[in-house]
């Protein structure tokens, strides 16, 4: 019965693990293999937003792409969305807060830390974590190791509390309001949809 | 790298075929894994028994994650010229808290306010965090730069090609490097590299700062620098536009020692606005702006009419009567000086009229006060201070202000003197292996070419200790709009923002706009940078970067490192060393490679071994540079260290002790002696008319000076020159205690606290009216205005405020971005908060020392918006 319980659930698992890595991906600078992105985004939201992703193919190159993004989550153009949680979570503004480093903290107990140069709570390295975690929840699930499981969800939960879910909605609304591209408006709502989902779910799978 | 796919290529636009055929379908949940798969993204993944990871990656070697207490590291900050040695608390590599480092003598464990800032710049989330480039090819105020980033590799490539494609010309002339704040790594940028490359247009920003400050004392003292007060020893303090527990130099320093000061000294401060240390001070004397020479002299004569000047140094009349009474002339004959030269001749020449009532006239002050001052200075001799700061100085004319206001310390034997004032102590640093044996023919050529900033001209003479030998850095916009004397190909800025920063800043937006390839080493976005078409990310001076400055206060001198104390949050190089060795890398692989042989000489005094990369030669440069400091085999004085690791530690060197009253009968000076008569400025003044086939009258008259003959060598009272006739009120600049030099405009905590500076109020940026005037001119508080030059606009709040002397309407200098980041501007390349005060106030000159007038410059109308 509980493995079977545990394979019915691996499904909706490999998909939560592949969106959180897709979304992760989508937060890097564009390059040119964007467009199997873009894919994937239409896949993961379940077509709904096929026309709109075909339409904004259509029309945008990978150049005014990149500007969106730069203007958006590098700056120098007052850096209309801060992709850091400290943004939202801390005042000042300013990167390298304590939330910040209570998620570089997560990462560390998870025997993994940043290889790149950025803050910790960038936000396509937290949705990376969570990633990460789902990842080991499935491996866990496919050991029957229920403990493990019940383990990795839950730390899964407390991140998404105290780190992603706590700043996903107000760092896409700031993209929807400055995006210029169809398609970082649609990722914003793409994210924000998908961790309100993970949000409620969360909850409700532990 | 920030979050860039390192893999993948960039750059190249997909095509709307390429588009077209990507294979778009629509697909459900349960196919979403095989579509992932198939399109690449999630291909590892799908069969991967272990995560495919990107940012994060394993790493068991950190099992505690937290160090939670941390550890003070030594540094230094360099948010104001008092370069203080600092610690700053690092816990888990990050940078939290900020104190003295009480192993310096000069600041010990002081700090003053701005300090803490230094936190908020480093984690700005507006920092340059990768190269970037340009992608609008049309430059100027309204024109978004488009900027993207670029691997460092791009970027170091393009700038290489353009240094290139001026050295196949031969026309590397046209190559330029402009500085800004700097520390003593700076030759290897700013120096050898612009040599090296082969042009003769390193421009650095002196000339913005305070360079007349230092022609009064070289003048009379034969000493170009700046100044330490023995502020503790002195019985009076006179302070000139010094704002000294706020701007100026050593601030935390003064900060910690003004109460135990003002217990013992009488401090008056001489400023039109209310500053901070007028607040505080016995006296405050508000003066019409530009008439502090009239004040000057007025004191000089009261000191000298009521007989007392300091006699130990300065000597007395062979008969020991005083003969020194207003409107008489005095024979030379009848009086010996000792450590001074030319009493008699300043007394005859310029002093002998300037009765407390004739300056009363001028300055607006009552004529009790000026005589109470002058004999409360006088009788405080010799340990009484005559503090000059920007503000009396660095205007139309301010050459002369700036020997009548130090000439003081001369008559009161202040000089050298215990609480006097004094020069830097001796240090041994050393400077960075020569060029010579690098020049090539194309170099040698481009050197020998004329500076952009046209120092040296009969109308700029420049006399930083000879005929151009200052800098004239605001007109180089001239230069440069005007191709005189030569077009400017590339330009090179570093930790400067002349397009905010210079006076009439309009003019840099044309003149960098004009310039075909500009690079900006910057940390953050500021107004220089958006006209660059190359944009590096550079280290924060505090936390991120090898360095070491000197400086000197209370009476010792030290040298402080720069240190990388954290692991840098954005992929960022250091501006003086790391991106100068990257630059030669790349000419190396273009055939160009005396740049990279050059830096590869820098070895390191420890190992003997040559740099390799970028971070070594930075390392091994600052071991050089301060080798005889921390090698006990090279020890010469001062602190004693084991090793350069025992230096690194303990972060700061400190001088021996200040030898009093050695320089007495030994200045640089021509006549070796304190010149109340320059000989020093004669001679100079007339190689200058000399090598222009002119009179000295004649250079005095084209830069706008009223002396003639032999006035021209004395000490004495010049009428202020003020732009803007039919203005309202002048306008009186000074600057922020919170500005850092204008680079933390972007720091929340600048606005929060923004109501430390007297009269100003958090989140706004005002102009502070007398209420006087205010009547006068029907403007309320809180009233939306605009100030109006003839060269610009600014729009700001109006503030009513008794502070303000009236006729004059005080503005702090350090708001007004238009860029920088979302702080400090209001909208991000198009609305700036607040206004900059420089783009009112119009290009002039103090043209003796080449420096920019910042002060008294210009009437401005005040308009409700
Ligand atoms: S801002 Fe100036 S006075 Fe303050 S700590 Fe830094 S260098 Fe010293």
């Amino acid at each position: 019965m509980q493995s079977l319980e545990s394979r019915s659930k691996l499904s909706n698992s490999e998909f939560r693990r592949d969106a959180y890595q897709l979304l992760s991906e989508c937060y890097y600078l564009p390059d040119a293999g964007f467009a199997n992105k873009v894919n994937d985004l239409d896949a993961l939201s379940e077509g709904m937003y096929a026309s709109v992703v075909k339409n904004c193919l259509k029309k945008e190159n990978l150049d005014s792409l990149i500007i969106d993004y730069t203007k958006l989550f590098i700056g120098p153009y007052g850096l209309l969305a801060p992709p850091y949680g400290s943004i939202y979570l801390e005042e000042n503004d300013r990167v390298m807060g304590n939330s910040t480093m209570d998620a570089r903290r997560s990462y560390i107990e998870e025997g993994l830390d940043i290889c790149l140069k950025d803050a910790p709570d960038h936000i396509a390295i937290e949705l990376e974590f969570m990633y990460f975690l789902v990842f080991k929840e499935i491996e866990a699930a496919k050991s029957d190791d229920y403990d493990s499981i019940l383990s990795y969800r839950e730390k899964q939960r407390v991140f998404l509390k105290n780190h992603l879910g706590a700043w996903a909605s107000d760092f896409t609304s700031k993209i929807k309001a400055s995006a210029q591209t169809e398609f970082y408006k649609n990722l914003a709502r793409i994210t924000k949809n998908f961790i309100d989902n993970e949000k409620r779910n969360l909850g409700a799978l532990i | 790298m920030t979050m860039r796919n390192e893999t993948k290529q960039s750059g190249n636009p997909i095509s709307e075929e390429e588009l077209m055929n990507s294979d778009i379908k629509k697909l459900n949940r349960r196919d979403f894994i095989k579509a992932a798969a198939a399109t690449g993204t999630a291909a590892v993944l799908a069969v991967s028994l272990t995560p495919t990871l990107k940012a994060l990656a394993a790493n068991n070697q950190i099992t505690s994650p937290a160090d939670e207490i941390g550890k003070w590291k030594p540094t230094t900050c360099q948010g104001c010229t008092s370069w203080c040695s600092k610690e700053v608390l690092v816990v888990d590599g990050r940078a939290i808290k900020v104190r003295g480092n009480a192993n310096s003598k000069v600041n010990g464990p002081a700090s003053c306010p701005r300090a803490h800032m230094a936190l908020q710049q480093v984690y700005d989330p507006d920092r340059i965090k990768t190269p970037m480039k340009r992608t609008n090819p049309k430059k100027g105020r309204n024109e978004d730069p488009g900027f993207i980033p670029i691997s460092w590799d791009e970027a170091l490539n393009t700038v290489a090609d353009k240094i290139m494609e001026l050295r196949n010309n031969q026309e590397t002339y046209k190559y330029m490097l402009m500085r800004g704040r700097y520390s003593y790594m700076r030759d290897i940028i700013y120096d050898r590299m612009t040599k090296i490359i082969g042009s003769p247009n390193n421009i650095s920003h002196s000339a913005i700062c305070a360079e007349a400050e230092k022609f009064g004392p070289y003048y009379t003292e034969g000493e170009w620098t700046y100044r330490q007060y023995d502020v503790l020893n002195a019985n009076y303090i006179l302070c000139w536009g010094a704002d000294p527990i706020s701007a100026n130099r050593q601030v935390s320093y003064y900060l910690s020692a003004w109460g135990d000061a003002s217990d013992r000294a009488t401090i008056a401060v001489i400023d039109p606005r209310l500053s901070a240390s007028a607040s505080k001070a016995d006296e405050w004397l508000p003066i019409k702006p530009g008439e502090d020479g009239a004040l000057a002299s007025a004191m000089a004569h009261v000191i000298l009419v009521e007989g007392l000047w300091y006699k130990d140094f300065v000597g007395d009349f062979t008969d020991g009567i005083n003969k020194f009474v207003a409107g008489q002339n005095v024979n030379e004959s009848d009086f010996e000086e000792i450590y001074t030269h030319g009493l008699v001749k300043w007394w005859n020449i310029e002093l002998k009229d300037k009765t407390p009532e004739w300056a009363a006239g001028k300055t607006g002050l009552p004529v009790d006060q000026i005589k109470r001052v002058a004999i409360g200075y006088g009788k405080a001799a010799p340990h009484a201070i005559s503090w000059v700061g920007g503000g009396p100085v660095m205007q139309v004319r301010g050459a002369y202000a700036s020997m009548a206001c130090h000439a003081l310390n001369g008559l009161v034997g202040a000089v050298d003197n215990i609480g006097g004032t004094l020069k830097a102590n001796k240090e041994y640093t050393q400077s960075f292996p020569g060029v010579d044996d690098y020049l090539d023919d194309i170099a040698k050529e481009g050197k020998s070419h004329k500076k952009i900033d046209h120092r040296g001209r009969l109308e700029f003479p420049a006399l930083n200790q000879k005929s151009g030998g200052g800098v004239v850095t605001n007109n180089a916009a001239d230069g440069i709009l005007n191709e005189d004397p030569n077009e400017i190909k590339v330009a090179i800025g570093y930790m400067n923002n002349h397009a905010f920063s210079c006076p009439q800043d309009e003019r840099w937006f044309r003149a960098l706009s004009k310039i075909p390839f500009v690079v900006h080493l910057t940390t953050n976005a500021s107004e220089f940078t958006w006209f660059s078409d190359i944009v590096l990310p550079s280290t924060h001076h505090m936390f991120e970067k090898w360095g070491y400055v000197k400086v000197h206060g209370n009476g010792y001198r030290h040298v402080t490192l720069n240190q990388p104390v954290i692991d840098p949050v954005w992929d960022v190089r250091t501006d003086e060393t790391e991106i100068p060795w990257l630059i030669a890398e790349k000419l190396a692989d273009r055939g160009f490679d005396n740049l990279l042989r050059h830096y590869k000489s820098y070895i390191d005094p420890e190992t003997g071994k040559e740099p390799t990369n970028g971070q070594e030669f930075a390392l091994y440069a600052l071991k050089h540079a301060t080798h005889k400091l921390w090698d006990p085999e090279e020890y010469q004085a001062g602190d004693k260290f084991n090793g350069w690791e025992d230096f690194r530690s303990t972060g700061v060197w400190n001088s021996a002790p200040y030898p009093f009253k050695k320089r007495w009968g030994a200045m640089k000076t021509d006549t070796e002696k304190f010149e109340f008569y320059s000989e020093t400025l004669k001679r100079v003044l007339g190689e200058h008319a000399e090598k222009h086939e002119t009179t000295t009258d004649e250079v005095l008259s084209v830069c706008n000076y009223q002396a003639r003959g032999e006035k021209a060598f004395v000490p004495h009272y010049e009428e202020p020159f003020t732009h803007g006739d039919s203005g309202d009120l002048v306008l009186v600049d000074y600057k922020s205690r919170l500005n850092r030099e204008g680079r933390s405009a972007n720091c929340s905590w600048y606005h929060e606290f923004k109501d430390l500076d007297p009269g100003d109020e958090s989140w706004d940026d005002v102009a502070k009216i007398n209420p006087i005037d205010g009547k006068k001119l029907g403007i309320e508080n809180g009233d939306r205005i605009k100030l109006v030059s003839p060269t610009g606009e600014l729009e700001c709040t109006a503030k009513l405020w008794e502070g303000t002397r009236p006729g004059t309407v005080a503005k702090c200098y350090g708001q007004g971005h238009w860029v920088y980041g979302k702080v400090a501007a209001k909208e991000f390349g198009i609305i700036p908060r607040g206004g900059n005060n420089n783009s009112i106030i119009p290009a002039d000159y103090d043209r003796l020392s080449g420096s920019t007038a910042y002060y008294g410059v210009v009437k401005v109308k005040v308009e409700k918006v």
